[in-house]
């Protein structure tokens, strides 16, 4: 396409015929540096941006994208949804319904169906203790803003 | 709008220069007809030349009367043998470094 370009070449194609020798296109290609340099910035930036918006927050994208970020060769980041517990309800003595509690787990707030997390990333440990704001920020960046999320080491 | 068929080592700066005798009509030319201004072109397709206003009739006429038509593109291996290193280190006895 258009917006390609090869910045040495068109170095190469503008100098005559006659002076398009080694050392000539060495200090050219000196001085066209800095604008090859300009565009390869550029069009990584390009690449970067059509590679953000070809993902979103669905699990299957958002799962992809984590993967060819964080864990590129053995991809072992996964989401899974969240737990949906429900609450024991303990009623109170004037309610008059007694109720057998049997066994009871202590679970955390985010454990819960009405309180609880909607979906958990499942990261392998050293990735977590060692990127984990990027992960964070990776994961906001694309998560639907009513999402509530934790993550988990493995 | 005009068109034009690729000859043999033929840049789209060649046919910006054939076409309209200057190079400022390039970006119109490469983004009319979907490529890159320094792609490598296939000898015998036929790109289209928009019409433009920096036409430098003068230079066009000079190419159209004496039936010139620039050809001075560079092929992949012309630009590998231009780039690749020279001196000592590089050199190779008897091929690029003759002794007398």
């Amino acid at each position: 396409m258009w917006y390609k370009l090869d910045v040495y070449r068109l170095g190469l194609l503008l100098l005559p015929v006659n002076l398009r020798k080694q050392k000539l296109f060495a200090y050219i290609k000196a001085l066209l540096l800095p604008v090859n340099d300009l565009y390869d910035l550029w069009a990584n930036n390009r690449s970067d941006n059509i590679y953000k918006l070809k993902h979103n927050g669905q699990v299957c994208y958002l799962r992809k994208s984590l993967n060819d970020e964080f864990d590129t060769t053995l991809r072992r980041i996964y989401i899974g949804n969240g737990n949906k517990y429900t609450r024991q309800y303990i009623y109170t003595r004037a309610e008059q319904k007694p109720k057998f509690l049997g066994k009871v787990y202590l679970r955390s707030r985010t454990d819960y169906a009405d309180t609880g997390l909607d979906f958990i990333v499942y990261v392998p440990t050293n990735i977590v203790d060692t990127r984990l704001y990027e992960l964070e920020a990776w994961i906001d960046s694309y998560k639907e803003g009513v999402k509530r999320y934790k993550i988990e080491k493995i | 709008m005009n068109q034009v068929i690729v000859l043999h080592n033929q840049s789209l700066l060649d046919l910006c220069i054939q076409g309209y005798g200057n190079l400022v009509p390039l970006m119109d030319l490469a983004i009319a007809n979907g490529i890159s201004i320094t792609d490598i072109l296939t000898p015998g397709t036929v790109l289209v030349l928009p019409e433009s206003v920096n036409q430098n009739t003068d230079i066009q006429k000079y190419y159209k009367d004496k039936q010139l038509t620039p050809a001075t593109s560079v092929s992949d291996a012309t630009l590998g043998d231009i780039s690749s290193p020279d001196g000592i280190g590089y050199m190779i006895i008897e091929s690029t470094f003759k002794v007398a």
